[in-house]
């Protein structure tokens, strides 16, 4: 089996190993131990496996690991950790975005990209971003209200969207 | 002592899952992520063939291959080659196929190897010599007496049916009576996890399973498959990336167990999503006839339902399937004459099995679009005709059932067409520029659905307070997502007068919990969180009894909250749980409690149907939805969506709300986009390219109404929620649908071929 090193940079830690070839970076990063990076489909239908790369959202069973040679890798666990939650999770966590969780991770960094992108964009916009994130569980309104919420304008007043409404 | 409610401090309140946390940074382990020293990876071998004869089966270049540690055939199954599943079904389908496939997708060999690539290699080397016969596809084939026989028991699973007064005079004091025929299509649970896990042999000999599923309670069948006693088996499940019926009956378990037991060693093994779709079970799809007829004032005077539903190649979970969908058939409607015929048939699909409402929304579905046909003919509102037909409280199912609890069927229907008002204005920017041209109409649908299954069922749960007043909850049920585990611990904080973080859950491990059964059939609420209420009541009773004594007053005035103990309106003096637990101890009361939910088998004794057919309650709805049809494509948008359902008592709304929004979307994918397109026995979509679940750009403007009759089986009077927003949304859709191009709707999924096609004929093909 022809292998080759690669050395990129996961979660500004350097990763060296010597791979084969034919490894795309999803297989690369899960034998490496970053087990948040999930394996929903390995055709790029499913969006669990996105990561950033260079602060842009790929599905990682879509790129080869040598392609990453030389770059940054973000999983979930790079944009934030339990005693310091990224405002992302924060409000996944709080507006009841989690169910399953299988696929927050990817959820989550491909919100991050738009919001990095565009700090205030529409529920349009954010639709459209994720639509490449399957999700099975929360029918996706409150993953949008909790990327809404992130948004520079989600804590205005009016753009909120209202809570559990019991009659 | 009843739970007083007006003094509840976490009752009502949207608490955030327990795992969330986790599962936002990315911490949690789900069933692919553990690795242990050692581990060797499994594979299968797989029919390609729905139905084949294996004449010759050689594995002898496989085992030779250097690194492959273990292969094995039926041959080498030390116990019983059966998988079991459901208990009372036909135990007809083995783990390792012995001389014939009756599916696509049954393994025939198991590979153990140092690596997935030898793995693969030793499973090219097997080869297979396969003498193909043809697959029975058709259920309505397999129901004819010349036709091959599926299993040699015959191919008729379930023969079930009711009657009640006399259907032909009905039909005869009728003056409008309809006649339609519904089909539903083969949908997968598509849970976005895909079967995946581990297994290892302790040097206790005890083989431990780690393997996502909805029921531990399985490893009785791993342990009559490896011929051990029931002790030697332990299945410890991980948080689920997703369930819906699709992880109850065994997944991978059976091979797991069978390669660690030959080989000694810890073994893995993930499906890729191809393998899970071409070898998982199940929505069945059903045949509906419904033949409904009602005199001049709009009263049901006849109900006629035939189904036949498709079982696939392995009867699973069909017979008490079978037997749910009977009491469904005859609907939530007053009818004196009813009659109700059920049929499941083998056939060489895929395998039939639960899944989010077992088989309620085909029901639902069918029942729906003929109660909207009969209005149409009778010249009524939909609404006002049912309204004259829906039975209410005290009054019988025609399956015998006494209805004890709230049927709030006016307030869902109204509420959700409520809902629907604001979900249009609020989502107006959304909606984009509509043509002229399009089909714009509102559709509703009412719903039933059971919770809390009988079957004898034992639900056991433990609570254990510590010296320093926080608790331990032990209940034997998995977290597939949907708030197993936070219903658990927020009623045991409720009832305890605890913070949510001073309980903590030790959960879904067969050996070192008190079992509660299986997370299906929207029960968990009921049957697991309702044991944890049972257990936590005598230690909070014991509690209230050391404060009366402390603070000096009646034990009916002492209040559990936040940790502390004090007198109703006098919060401020007060006892911290850590004082109380050691006095509760030091006056004999045990810290450790079983709390045990037992339904009782017989509920409605004399009355077989009901017996069998029947939940415990159950839980009513409605929903309103507005959706524009494309004359030019056949597209159907969806604009707005309202859902209501009685939930009882909202223990937690976030939670409900998000039933009910991912029940709906899931709902949404079953009337529109997914299919298995199964044909000679193989699913053809078997990827999310081809299987079509919604997309975040899919989702109409969705508005929640939660009611709250409080009356319930559950925890402080809740009922289930977890599958009704599901099964009612196709037959909402398609009554919009219906409403929008003139013609009913038939079948599903509600495709733009379809649409075209009624539009053209005027009829809805079949």
């Amino acid at each position: 089996m022809k292998t080759l090193s690669v050395q990129f940079k996961v979660n500004g830690e350097e990763v060296q190993a010597e791979m084969p070839t034919h490894i795309t970076l999803l297989q690369a990063l899960r034998e490496l131990g970053y087990t948040e990076v999930k394996n929903g489909c390995e055709k790029g239908d499913c969006g669990s496996c996105t990561v950033l790369l260079d602060g842009l959202p790929v599905n990682s069973c879509l790129v080869l690991a040598v392609q990453a040679t030389g770059r940054e890798v973000t999983t979930v666990r790079g944009i934030g950790s339990l005693d310091n939650l990224h405002p992302l999770q924060k409000n996944f966590i709080e507006h009841g975005a989690i169910q399953c969780g299988f696929c927050t991770p990817g959820m989550l960094l491909s919100a991050k990209a738009l919001l990095d992108e565009n700090p205030s964009p529409t529920r349009k916009e954010i639709r459209e971003q994720i639509s490449g994130n399957l999700c099975r569980c929360t029918g996706y309104v409150k993953i949008v209200d909790a990327i809404m919420e992130t948004t520079s304008e989600g804590s205005k007043a009016g753009k909120r969207r209202p809570r559990a409404r019991k009659c | 002592m009843p739970f007083d409610k007006t003094t509840a401090t976490l009752l009502g309140k949207s608490i955030p899952q327990p795992d969330s946390l986790e599962k936002a940074v990315g911490e949690t382990l789900f069933s692919d992520d553990i690795r242990l020293p050692g581990m060797l990876w499994g594979l299968a071998l797989r029919s390609p063939f729905a139905n084949a004869r294996i004449r010759r089966l050689d594995v002898s270049k496989a085992k030779a291959l250097p690194g492959v540690r273990a292969v094995l055939t039926a041959r080498d199954i030390p116990g019983v080659n059966r998988r079991g599943n459901m208990p009372g079904n036909r135990d007809d389908q083995p783990v390792l196929v012995e001389d014939r496939t009756r599916a696509v997708g049954d393994p025939i060999a198991l590979v153990a190897a140092d690596s997935s690539e030898t793995a693969k290699e030793a499973i090219s080397a097997i080869t297979v010599d396969y003498e193909q016969l043809a697959p029975v596809e058709d259920p309505l084939v397999s129901l004819e007496p010349d036709a091959p026989l599926v299993d040699e028991e015959g191919n008729v699973i379930g023969d079930l049916g009711y009657t009640r007064g006399d259907t032909e005079k009905g039909f005869s004091m009728a003056s409008a009576i309809v006649e339609e025929t519904y089909r539903t299509q083969f949908a997968e649970h598509a849970y976005l996890e895909p079967e995946a896990g581990v297994a290892w042999t302790d040097p206790g000999d005890v083989l431990h399973i780690r393997c996502g599923t909805q029921w531990v309670e399985n490893f009785r069948h791993i342990a009559r498959i490896l011929g051990v006693s029931h002790n030697h088996v332990r299945i410890e499940s991980p948080l689920v990336g997703g369930g819906f019926g699709g992880k109850i009956f065994m997944t991978i378990e059976p091979l797991l167990a069978l390669l660690a037991k030959a080989t000694g060693r810890p073994v893995r093994m993930a499906l890729t999503r191809e393998e899970s779709i071409l070898s998982s079970t199940k929505r069945h799809p059903y045949i509906l006839r419904y033949k409904m007829g009602a005199d001049a004032d709009g009263r049901l005077t006849a109900l006629l339902a035939d189904l036949v539903g498709d079982v696939g190649a392995y009867s699973d979970a069909s017979p008490v399937i079978a037997w749910y969908s009977i009491g469904f058939l005859g609907g939530h409607y007053r009818c004196k004459n009813v009659q109700v015929h059920s049929r499941f048939v083998l056939t060489n699909n895929p395998s039939g099995t639960a899944m989010r409402g077992v088989g309620s929304a085909q029901i639902t579905f069918a029942l729906e679009g003929t109660m909207d046909s009969l209005a149409e003919k009778l010249g009524m509102d939909p609404f006002e005709f049912r309204k004259r037909n829906h039975l209410s409280k005290g009054e019988s199912l025609s399956t015998g059932q006494p209805l004890k609890n709230a049927v709030f069927f006016s307030e869902t229907w109204e509420a959700a067409d409520k809902a629907l008002d604001r979900a249009l204005l609020r989502n107006s920017e959304e909606i984009p520029k509509l043509s002229p041209k399009v089909l714009r109409a509102r559709g509703h649908a009412s719903n039933m659905t059971g919770y809390g299954r009988r079957h004898g069922h034992l639900s056991q749960a433990q609570v254990s307070v510590q010296f320093d007043g926080s608790a331990v909850v032990s209940v034997g049920v998995a977290d597939i997502g949907s708030g197993q585990r936070l219903g658990c611990q927020q009623v045991a904080a409720e009832v305890l007068g605890l913070p949510m973080d001073k309980v903590t859950l030790s959960t879904s491990d067969s050996q070192l919990n008190p079992i509660a059964g299986m997370t299906a059939g929207s029960r968990t609420f009921l049957n697991a969180a309702g044991p944890v209420q049972r257990a936590a009541e005598p230690i909070a009773k014991a509690l209230k009894e050391a404060a009366a004594s402390l603070l000096e007053a009646r034990i009916d005035d002492i209040i559990l909250a936040d940790g502390k103990a004090f007198v109703k309106g006098s919060p401020s003096v007060n006892v911290p749980h850590a004082q109380l637990v050691p006095a509760a101890a030091a006056a004999g009361t045990s810290l450790t409690q079983l709390g045990t939910l037992k339904i009782e088998e017989d509920l409605y004794p004399g009355e077989e149907t009901a017996h069998n057919a029947g939940w415990l309650d159950y839980t009513f709805g409605g929903m309103a939805v507005e959706v524009a049809v494309d004359p030019q494509t056949g597209q159907v948008m969806l604009l707005g969506l309202g859902i209501s359902h009685d939930v009882g008592t909202a223990v937690n709304p976030q939670i409900v709300v998000g039933q009910c929004e991912g029940g709906v979307v899931q709902g949404m994918g079953l009337a529109l986009t997914e299919d298995c397109c199964v044909k000679r026995g193989k699913a053809e979509a078997h990827d999310f390219s081809t299987y079509l679940i919604p997309t975040s750009l899919d989702i109409p403007s969705i508005e929640v109404a939660i009611l709250e009759s409080g009356e319930g089986e559950g925890p402080f009077g809740a009922r289930g929620i977890g599958e009704p927003p599901h099964n009612i949304t196709p037959a909402a859709i398609a009554s919009a649908v219906s409403r929008a191009i003139g013609v009913r709707v038939t079948s599903l999924p509600i495709t733009p071929e379809m649409v075209l096609t009624a539009l053209r004929t005027g009829e809805w093909p079949h």
